[in-house]
């Protein structure tokens, strides 16, 4: 702020699409007018791509012109020919800029901060770009940025961040010669008090330029359908490689990876429970959120521990200039926002609390999501359509979140955060079940969720050198409470109780430094230090069933170097990890190139290896009871997992229009997975799981997002072929994986309308593969016995239907004198395709036999589910 | 823009390669047919009197119905018998003459038509045990408690780490001298060896009065059918008919006649 009055220009961009110089348009009716209203105009009824200083351009008439100007470009260039400033096509669009001035500093290095210029958040990995030039970077995660060797003061700056008006101007001799420089950003929203932004199409994601890398806009998901609430999973799942066909899943599927192969971090907080409402919701308030990066692969070499993908989130600091609050309804629960400024551009406050309601009023939406988890649930019955709320058993089931953070930037270059996140579900359910005279009451409660808190500390300790430090401590815990009561015509004769507890620590320390050694290259390098414990608990009223705790330790440093060699940006990387209990070193190198063919088109690859020690062992975690099962990889239990990802891929981004199509092949070993979830439900027991195979993934995702005066439109496409092995099964011959889909297509539209959002959403896959049941049969033996056998198809040999939905939305923002309304309506499969979404097989003992026969149900997908949100924010 | 639509071009042709390859849909052939299961024993010098052919419930029911126009024959080299319908015994068939016999080292062969589709399966005969000796022949089973082995039964086998099995033979056919009863679960007669010596306890018998007890090395079918535990095989059921479920194997054992009282 202290350098943004010096500013020889500040040039807001409203891109509007491709530049048309052959556009028809009558300039000489321009003749003798003022300049600036002649560009409004322009910008306005012919759609014309323009960005300009509305006070340098007022002071100018426009000369005579001919009627031989036929093109903008000619109009303009004739206008400004006699004036101080001169024409540029940046991005496709017509920018008028002051004419170059005779620098007076060169060479010199710039840093600062990335702000959003209403509420002084910083904004992280914001992108700022020298004009005309390959030089660049993007700011850190507390949105610094240092560009070395800036050529000149009249260097044209070009930064944006998704979500926020892309700002250029020039530096100017003052700036310069301080070398700071912070640059403040406006958000691209319609819900600024008494201001009418034009849309220019929702802007949902962004295509990073790491390869497999991808950034969210999350304030853009409530504009998208969704299913009670505004949700950043769901969204994401949207996205090309990442899972979305299923309504509800525990965590994100990427690129074929299991759900437990992602290191999802809030605020450098390790969070191991991802989602509420059994995976329909995510376990984040997307409230709170001010920055979602996803990494589908080929990472970094300071992120270890998963071998799959990195889901970063990253929390809002609060708003540094003026207190701010929001609250919101939703037909699941309830949620607010406060954020408080401490001292003024210093220190904030901020405190996000969501609380679903369902335990007190049970909405449409919700028993609709309900009653589909219910029937998932329920073993050995052919029932998949019982509505809960019908009976007399209630179920009583609520689930809560509560983020707060306090920021602090004691100087210019020292800033430090504390961090606290819980996320809780709760349940208490009865089952009843009556036989002849005999009754069977089971209740279970359950309770299960994530909390962590973190310390941050950042420091600039000079232009070159920039730490990040983060202590990260987290526990999931889960704890079933199980009661089954046996009564005879009331008379209680047997009564049953069973307990479980399952905990996960995790303790990590982070040491991140960025050393900018010049303006094409820099070093990362750091520590990274992570601590588990696993606690098992189990008994029932007469023993201890299950009493263990292990313990693993993961010492890992890395370092990073980028270099940057004309068009062709590298990075060599290495990461070295020491776990303690398998008293190994696993050396992980990483590589990734990005080669710019033109400012439009970039071709990009990488390889790495990646290892991860810690294991999810149920899959499926929708079943009510349920507990998650973790474990550590060592000599009695799993081996480490190992992951070799080898990506090639390609981004065009020209005007309005982005294309990415990346190719990759994945190699596995030691992969754990629940071949046969046809047949139960997953215990965590490790007899249940198919151990120490390998998986081969070959996979394409593709997508194609234009934008067009106030339409936005996102095809995505995903190929996986996910192939897996284990010499015990399938006579070792490879077989598809469980729960991934070969195909998968979304779209994504969206349409701006004044105050309106309209959007709809369309996700077409095929079927997860099941392994079908032939049918049952009994052998018997020369001496009598007999055997009962199962006959199966080829593993995982049949696919499950194709699965389609269409959800729409619409959304209306209503301005107040202070503040703003936010309404919307979904619709969540709007034409009520009740898909299978898995085959449940069940046995039906047979009466005085030790034999049974076997059942078969289909689990069905989410039917049309409405939902209505209202957000008031002031 | 001519290179760039070049190389989008190659990469949507590859995309286009990757696309069109998938996986086959013959299970889907397997699951539209009723799906038959054969259970054949053939022991070596005996009559041929148990090959079972039934059809595997559609609907997941572990009944079985019987198959009662089979056509099948067991050959042998040049010989070939064909089995016929077991009187009062639905889907299970035997050679009428109980003279014909088979024996001997090379393949033998199952044929089965059932409504113009063909099943086929080969195994051979195991290689005879030697000699099989049983320390008491006759033994009291009258206390159940009795923690000490009443007998013990043990043979000779010039070739190593083989797997056999113990069957009650000479149990069915004479019901008249013998009856059943109900042994542990763990009884070595339900049980497959690895050793060449087994001692028996009161509660292992299957029957009461004069009967013997068969010893065979057991083929790899039969091993693969039988010592899986109880519970249900998600990995499938093992089989060695072509194109259906069961077992068709042969045993080449040794017996000794045991008393039990």
């Amino acid at each position: 702020m202290r350098y943004l009055g010096c500013f020889s220009l500040i040039l807001l961009f409203h891109v509007a699409g491709i530049c048309q110089p052959t556009q028809k348009i009558d300039f000489k009716k321009f003749s003798g007018n003022n300049l600036e209203s002649a560009l409004r105009l322009l910008r306005q009824k012919e759609n014309i791509p323009l960005s300009y200083d509305p006070l340098a351009v007022s002071k100018i008439t426009i000369p005579d012109i001919s009627k031989e100007t036929k093109t903008v470009e000619e109009f303009l260039n004739f206008t400004l020919e006699e004036t101080d400033l001169r024409l540029e096509q940046i991005a496709g669009t017509y920018v008028i800029v002051p004419k170059p001035q005779q620098p007076i500093i060169y060479s010199f290095p710039l840093s600062g901060v990335v702000r959003d210029v209403q509420t002084g958040e910083s904004l992280p990995f914001a992108t700022v770009k020298i004009a005309n030039t390959n030089q660049g970077t993007t700011a850190n995660s507390e949105g610094r940025y240092t560009l070395l060797e800036i050529p000149s003061d009249t260097s044209l700056v070009l930064i944006s961040y998704l979500g926020y008006e892309k700002l250029a101007l020039i530096i100017g001799h003052k700036a310069a010669k301080s070398g700071e420089l912070d640059f403040e950003l406006r958000r691209k929203l319609k819900d600024l008090p008494s201001v009418r932004v034009s849309a220019r199409g929702k802007n949902l994601l962004e295509i990073d330029e790491n390869i497999s890398q991808l950034t969210f806009n999350p304030s853009e998901i409530s504009t998208l359908p969704n299913l009670a609430e505004n949700d950043v999973f769901s969204a994401i799942r949207r996205l090309p490689g990442i899972s979305g066909g299923q309504d509800a899943e525990s965590g994100l599927r990427i690129r074929g990876g299991q759900t437990d192969q992602n290191l999802v971090m809030f605020d450098g907080i390790s969070v191991y429970h991802v989602d509420h409402l059994f995976g329909f919701l995510s376990a984040f308030n997307s409230n709170v959120i001010k920055n979602i990066r996803v990494n589908k692969g080929g990472f970094d070499a300071k992120y270890g521990g998963r071998s799959s993908g990195v889901v970063e989130i990253t929390g809002i600091d609060g708003n540094k200039i003026k207190p701010s609050a929001q609250a919101e309804v939703t037909m699941v629960g309830a949620n607010v926002l406060v954020e408080l400024p401490v001292v003024q551009n210093k220190a904030s406050l901020v405190f996000g609390y969501r609380r679903a309601f369902t335990d007190i009023v049970q909405s449409p939406t919700y028993q609709n999501m309900f009653n589909n988890i219910f029937n998932s649930s329920l073993p050995n019955t052919p029932e998949n359509n019982t509505n809960v709320f019908e009976g007399n058993n209630i179920p009583n089931y609520f689930f809560s979140d509560l983020n707060a953070k306090f920021n602090f930037q004691p100087s210019d270059r020292d800033g430090i955060s504390l961090s606290y996140y819980q996320g809780q579900d709760d349940l208490a359910i009865t089952f009843n079940g009556s036989l002849d005279n005999f009754t069977r009451i089971s209740e279970d409660q359950t309770d299960w969720g994530n909390q962590g808190g973190s310390v941050k500390w950042s420091r600039k300790w000079n232009r070159k050198l920039f730490t990040y430090a983060n202590y990260g401590i987290s526990q999931y815990s889960s704890n079933l409470q199980a009661e089954e009561t046996f009564l005879a015509e009331s008379d209680t004769f047997s009564q049953r109780f069973f307990e479980q507890r399952v905990e996960v620590r995790d303790n990590t320390f982070r040491l991140d430094n960025i050393f900018d050694i010049n303006k094409n290259t820099s070093l990362e390098f750091g520590w990274w230090y992570t601590a588990n414990k696993i606690k098992s608990q189990a008994q029932d009223q007469a023993e201890i069933l299950q009493d263990s705790s292990i313990t693993g330790i993961s010492n890992a440093v890395y370092a990073q170097w980028q270099l940057q060699i004309g068009k062709l940006n590298s990075k060599l990387g290495v990461r070295a990890t020491h776990y303690n209990r398998k008293e190994a070193i696993y050396t992980e190198p990483r590589l990734a190139f990005n080669y710019e063919i033109n400012p439009s088109i970039e071709i990009k690859a990488s390889y790495g290896i990646f290892h991860q020690m810690i294991r999810r062992l149920n899959e499926r975690s929708l079943y009510f009871s349920i507990p998650e099962t973790w474990t550590l990889a060592d000599e009695n239990t799993i081996s480490v997992l190992r992951s070799d990802h080898y990506i090639i891929g390609s981004t065009l981004k020209k005007a309005d229009w982005v294309v990415s199509l990346e190719g990759y092949h994945k190699y596995e070993r030691g992969v754990v997975e629940f071949l046969f979830p046809e047949f139960g439900i997953p215990t965590g027991s490790l007899d249940q799981f198919a151990v120490g195979g390998n998986r081969r993934v070959f996979g394409v995702d593709a997508l194609v997002k234009k934008t067009f005066n106030n339409h936005a439109i996102t095809f995505g496409y995903t190929f996986i072929d996910s192939q897996s092995r284990y010499d015990e099964i399938n006579r070792g011959s490879f077989f598809d994986s469980p729960g991934v889909s070969n195909h998968e297509f979304s779209v994504i539209y969206n349409l701006d309308y004044n105050r309106w959002d309209f959007s709809a959403a369309i996700v077409l896959a095929n079927g997860v593969p099941y392994t079908p049941v032939l049918g049952t049969f009994v052998v018997t033996t020369p001496n009598g016995e007999e055997q009962q056998f199962v006959t199966i198809g080829g593993i995982n040999s049949l696919r499950l239907e194709w699965y389609h939905r269409l959800d729409v939305s619409a959304g209306y923002l209503l301005p107040l004198k202070k503040g703003a309304l936010q309404i919307g309506i979904s619709i969540y499969n709007v034409y009520d395709n009740a898909a299978v979404q898995y085959i449940d097989y069940f046995q039906i003992p047979r009466e005085n036999s030790e034999f049974f026969d076997l059942g078969q149900r289909n689990i069905l997908s989410l039917g049309i589910t409405p939902s209505v949100f209202l957000k008031l924010k002031l | 823009m001519r290179r760039s639509r070049a190389f989008f071009g190659g990469m949507m042709i590859l995309l286009g390669l990757v696309v069109s390859c998938d996986s086959d849909d013959s299970v889907e052939d397997l699951l539209a047919e009723p799906q038959l299961m054969v259970e054949a024993y053939v022991f070596a010098n005996e009559h041929v009197n148990h090959v079972k052919v039934a059809k595997i419930h559609t609907e997941g029911a572990a009944d079985l119905t019987p198959v009662n126009d089979a056509y099948i024959t067991l050959s042998q080299g040049e010989k070939i018998a064909t089995l016929h319908l077991k009187d009062g015994d639905e889907g299970v068939y035997e050679i009428l003459d109980p003279e014909f016999t088979f024996s001997g080292t090379e393949p033998l062969n199952l044929e089965i038509l059932v409504e113009d589709k063909f099943y086929s399966s080969t195994t051979t005969f195991p290689s005879e045990i030697g000699s099989l000796t049983l320390t008491q022949s006759s033994v009291d089973i009258s206390d159940p408690y009795n923690s000490y082995p009443l007998t013990t039964l043990s043979w000779k086998d010039i070739e190593e780490g083989r797997t056999y099995c113990i069957l009650s033979k000479g149990v069915w056919s004479d019901s008249s001298s013998t009856f059943q009863i109900q042994p542990a679960n763990d009884s070595p007669l339900f049980n497959l060896h690895n050793h060449t010596s087994v001692d028996l306890f009161a509660d292992h018998f299957t029957h009461i009065g004069n009967y013997q007890l068969y010893v065979s090395a057991v083929n790899v079918e039969y091993m693969q059918m039988y010592s899986q535990n109880s519970s249900p095989d998600l990995s499938g059921a093992p089989s060695n008919i072509e194109g259906a479920w069961g077992v068709f194997t042969a045993f080449n054992g040794k017996s000794v006649h045991i008393n039990v009282e």
